[in-house]
């Protein structure tokens, strides 16, 4: 074997290593994600972290290619001649038939894993509403839930909990437990979305959509509204306030339980089991 | 797969035997023969008309699918003896013009104007059939999904129908022209069969559907 | 024998009069194609400098009415979907596919006419909403927002002009189906037709397919709008998520139309100034048909948070993913196609490879999209907003311009000057990355889409943004004074300055009306570069 050879050899597996290694790093440490709100969010953000890796190591190598061949393949000056008529490979073309299978298979079972854990939530389907008899039912509440009526309307947000009849314009939720939202619209199409929770589902007037979500750290996120509802469609905003448990108890008893003294207390969905 | 060099040398192997063909064409540069190809747009174009109608016909399944009654209650029923009626006729009335094509193959141009006129008076008959059935109707475009979907289907099918008739219309109107349709040549009587042949395919499925399956 | 191009009578140009007519040329119909379309072009990419203006600031500031903006990007992307990308992609079909299969025209020229001849009224239609209240529901006109009676005229001129959009485009379609399939000379089997031919044929069966279900789509909502019907009005028991499903089977498949042309163009100009083979012919082509086959079959990854039940989302999200493996053979075969070769960095090829290297971005973050996970997160926001144009910007209008540097001389006889060339292609480059690639961040982040206001966190990426979006803008003028002053300047060009393989290089530039002096007979492939010292004007013999 001629030392040039070698080299060449040598010189393209260190190439290999070093995008693999900054795939790897970038994948990780990328910065492109908000704050992990949820526990919906851990599992999307692994799965995001693991697509960013491969997505960067195959942009890097292409574009390294690409690059590379920029300046080592330019025609010299006053060379006229053509290059080697070279019209195909069949193994080569078999490998980039392969590969890119493998790894689209590959990244399909990890989200259709991820999707299944997530049981997010949707509607009926086409027509229909969650109760809709035709298709499966989504998101069926157990009964450990907290459930929140979401009402939207173009430009703003209100709330009606389980059990209480007053709409608010705040939405409080306790860390660590389960939430199931149903969303209303009164006019147009909305969408719920937190961006810390990474979950978000169109709100259809007409019907009920669901979402099912877990907050599981305190703070304050953003809750935007995301389908296109109008001309203040951008400022269509509110703020999800993720407390402790108990904090969450004492905001309910001050801002809900307040009007619903001759309502018939349903035997509390509310309380933590 | 791909290409390889042995694909040009084939070419250049080719190349002699079509010597012949070159000289040929070499003298017929000036008029070259085309073959006519509007029959083949004209099916392309039906292609895409027959997909409207698809689009439409799969909006109508998806509302009556998801409903939880269909027609919705309160829907008058729908007579079903004069579109059905009208279904025989406009049936009939492919099988009357597909005359037409062996008359226009034997070079017999009043016997095709005579089946083109029989099967336009059908389709106007079909026609004034759907428009009395529509002021018989209890129910406007606007009474919920079902009058809508029932004029929106019904009536651009009409409308085709009554393209169809004018497109044959004009072809009677050119018949009279000398020599326009030979026994070879005679594009204006192929699109204008196919083309009716296509809006009687589209009422059958939108009579099924609309009328029988409800 | 061999052709030189003095025994071809070389043409006048034509008078630029003829391109105000209706004149059944392809040649001219093509330019009058993509002149049209490229003036179109410049309105939309004025309202996007709109756009990036409104967002330099976090507050909705620079309209009077926040509803104006919506209009701006409803209009903006209406423009860049069918008043500008497709019609210059038939335009380029127009001129070139009678060239490159030996024909002398379309199979019907008079059609082909017709079908140029609805574009200006179309946009005329589209640019006098503005005097009205131009529609503001997105390019998408979801109902029940587009069925808003404050927007009934903009959205009604809106709909009118799309619809008219289609029908041209399903007439060019049927042109150019027919053309590819019966006019091509003998000599050129399906196997010896050049790649930008085989990317049409599939576009148009795309488009003859698909664009009728946008019909009827369009023809429902108007009826709702302007007749009182409910078909996707949910208070009189309609579904506005069928709507979304007909809407997308057609808007999908619309971005194959929108870019497998592009394909075509790359896949042509690769080679020539590569002096290579095309890498993988067969593989692209048949590449092309899957693509426009699957292509019909992913439409609900844009609706995965619409209340589609979770078995649909998990079937869309697998015949996206599917998707990737034609796409990516394509990307790997042109790079293959230059590796090795003797590249000649001119214009055409510098936006070419700047093709293959921006869609791959694309294509990437599309493949992330098709993860119904993570597509919860970031769709309808503003990471979707830098994939589209990753794919339809860094892809289809870099094809373009790379199509236009290329055949510019076979088209007006005139070369472009090829260091203002560079100059556009190096200021496009960095203005569209700087632009779009931080709109990635943005969406994951959580800045949602089609908004004029947005949190003071995203303010630094903003203004990032707007102020590539501002190059970008600028670097449109050294192609817009190339172009002029070339075409009434510019030094004449040969009839093969490239040397390229293809049928339409053995024409004189530019080629007279009726194409070839005699219908040729092909002696050589269409990419059989690589014998050193070949006198390139060898293709044909007569």
């Amino acid at each position: 074997m001629d030392v040039g050879k070698v080299t060449t050899r040598v010189v393209s597996a260190l190439f290999g290593v070093a995008i693999i290694l900054i795939s790897i790093w970038y994948g990780g440490n990328s910065g492109l994600l908000p704050v992990e709100g949820s526990e919906e969010s851990r599992m999307i953000d692994s799965l995001f972290r693991t697509m960013l890796i491969i997505a960067t190591a195959i942009f890097l190598f292409v574009q390294g290619l690409l690059v590379y061949s920029l300046f080592k393949f330019r025609q010299k000056p006053g060379d006229t001649t053509d290059g080697p008529p070279i019209h195909g490979s069949i193994p080569l073309e078999v490998l980039w038939t392969a590969i890119p299978t493998a790894l689209v298979l590959y990244v399909s079972i990890l989200s259709y894993d991820v999707s299944g854990k997530l049981a997010v939530g949707g509607s009926g389907g086409l027509g229909c509403s969650v109760d809709c008899p035709l298709v499966e039912q989504v998101a069926n509440p157990t009964g450990k839930e907290l459930i929140v009526d979401v009402i939207a309307q173009q430009y703003g947000w209100t709330f009606q909990y389980s059990g209480y009849s007053t709409e608010v314009g705040e939405m409080h939720i306790p860390a660590g437990r389960e939430v199931i939202v149903n969303l209303k619209s009164k006019d147009v199409l909305h969408a719920f979305w937190v961006p810390a929770f990474r979950v978000k589902q169109d709100i259809i007037p007409g019907r009920i959509t669901r979402l099912k979500f877990t907050a599981t750290k305190t703070g304050e996120y953003p809750l935007r509204c995301a389908e296109l509802c109008g001309a203040y469609h951008g400022i269509m905003n509110s703020v999800v306030y993720v407390d402790e448990p108990k904090a969450f108890e004492a905001w309910v008893n001050k801002e809900l339980a307040v009007k619903t003294a001759q309502v018939a207390r349903v035997p509390a969905p509310l309380a933590l089991k | 797969m791909q290409t390889s060099p042995n694909e040009s040398e084939r070419l250049i192997l080719a190349a002699p035997a079509t010597e012949m063909a070159h000289e040929h064409e070499a003298t017929a540069h000036a008029h070259e023969e085309h073959p006519d190809l509007r029959l083949f747009g004209f099916t392309l174009f039906l292609v895409s008309e027959a997909m409207l109608f698809v689009g439409l016909f799969v909006a109508y399944l998806a509302f009556r699918a998801v409903a939880t009654e269909w027609p919705p209650a309160g829907t008058p029923e729908l007579e079903v003896i004069l579109p059905a009626i009208n279904t025989v006729i406009l049936v009939a009335s492919s099988f009357v013009l597909h005359q037409s094509e062996a008359a226009v193959k034997k070079g017999d141009i009043p016997g095709m104007r005579a089946w083109f006129i029989a099967t336009i008076a059908m389709g106007a008959v079909f026609l004034a059939g759907q428009v009395y059935e529509y002021t018989q109707l209890e129910f406007t475009l606007q009474t919920g999904l079902f009058g809508g979907t029932f004029f929106v289907l019904t009536g651009f099918h009409g409308l085709h129908v009554l393209v169809g008739v004018l497109l044959m219309s004009g072809v009677v109107v050119r018949s009279f022209k000398k020599e326009h349709y030979t026994p070879q040549k005679h594009f204006g009587v192929e699109a204008a069969n196919l083309y009716w042949h296509f809006v009687d395919g589209v009422w059958i499925v939108l009579f099924l559907l609309l009328y029988i399956v409800k | 024998m061999q052709i030189t191009d003095n025994q071809f009578i070389q043409e006048p140009p034509q008078d630029w009069r003829t391109y105000f007519t209706f004149c059944t040329d392809h040649k001219v119909i093509g330019i009058q194609y993509m002149v049209t379309s490229f003036v179109l072009y410049l309105v939309g990419g004025f309202l996007a400098m709109l756009i990036r203006a409104e967002l330099l600031t976090p507050d909705s500031d620079v309209f009077p009415e926040p509803g104006v903006y919506n209009g701006v990007f409803t209009i903006h992307a209406t423009i860049m979907i069918f008043l500008w990308l497709i019609p210059m992609l038939a335009g380029f079909a127009n001129y070139l596919i009678p060239l490159m299969i030996g024909a002398r025209d379309m199979a019907f020229p008079r059609i082909n006419a017709v079908a140029f001849w609805m574009i200006p009224p179309a946009a005329v239609l589209l640019m006098s909403s503005f005097f009205f209240g131009p529609a503001q529901a997105g390019w998408t006109s979801y109902p029940p927002l587009s069925m808003d009676p404050a927007t009934l005229i903009g959205q009604s001129l809106w709909l009118s002009s799309v619809i008219l959009l289609g029908t041209s485009s399903i007439l060019g379609a049927i042109n150019f189906v027919t053309t590819i399939w019966e006019m091509r000379v003998p000599s050129m089997g399906i196997w010896q037709m050049p790649l930008f031919v085989w990317a049409m044929f599939a576009t148009s069966i795309i488009i003859l397919v698909a664009t009728p279900v946008l019909t009827g789509a369009l023809l429902l909502l108007s009826f709702d709008l302007l007749m009182g019907t409910v078909f996707f009005n949910p208070t009189g028991g309609g579904d506005p998520v069928l709507y979304q499903h007909m809407f997308w089977f057609y808007s999908h498949p619309a971005v194959y139309i929108m870019i497998l042309p592009g394909m075509g163009l790359v896949s042509e100009i690769l080679p020539v100034y590569a002096r290579k083979p095309i890498f993988g012919y067969r593989a692209i082509a048949i590449s092309s048909m899957s693509i426009a086959v699957l292509g019909f079959i992913v439409w609900a990854h844009h609706m995965f948070t619409s209340g589609t039940p979770e078995w649909m989302r998990m079937f869309f999200m697998i015949t996206s993913m599917i998707i990737a493996v034609p796409t990516g053979i394509k990307v790997f075969s042109w790079v293959a196609t230059v590796w090795g070769g003797k590249l000649r960095l001119t214009p055409a090829m510098l936006f070419a490879m700047g093709f293959v290297s921006m869609f791959v971005v694309g294509g990437l973050s599309g493949v992330m999209l098709a993860s119904v996970p993570i597509d919860i997160h970031v769709t309808d926001t503003y990471f979707v907003v830098a994939h589209l144009h990753y794919v339809l910007f860094g892809g289809s209008v870099f094809a373009v311009y790379a199509g236009v540097y290329h055949w510019f001389p076979k088209m007006t006889g005139r070369f472009l000057n090829e260091w203002w060339g560079k100059v556009h292609f190096y200021s496009t480059f960095i203005g569209f990355n700087l632009c779009f690639l931080p709109m990635h961040k943005l969406g994951l982040l959580g800045m949602p889409r089609r908004v004029a206001a947005y949190d003071a966190s995203f303010l630094d990426l903003n203004v990032l943004v707007s102020t590539g979006g501002f190059l970008l803008g600028v670097s449109t003028l050294p192609f817009l004074g190339n172009v002029i002053y070339s075409w009434l300047k510019g030094p004449r060009a040969t009839g093969n300055p490239w040397e390229g393989l293809t049928l339409e290089w053995t024409t004189p530039s530019p080629p007279p009306v009726e194409n070839f002096e005699r219908l040729p007979v092909l002696t050589v492939g269409p990419y059989d570069y690589g014998h050193a010292g070949r006198d390139p004007s060898e293709i044909v013999r007569h």
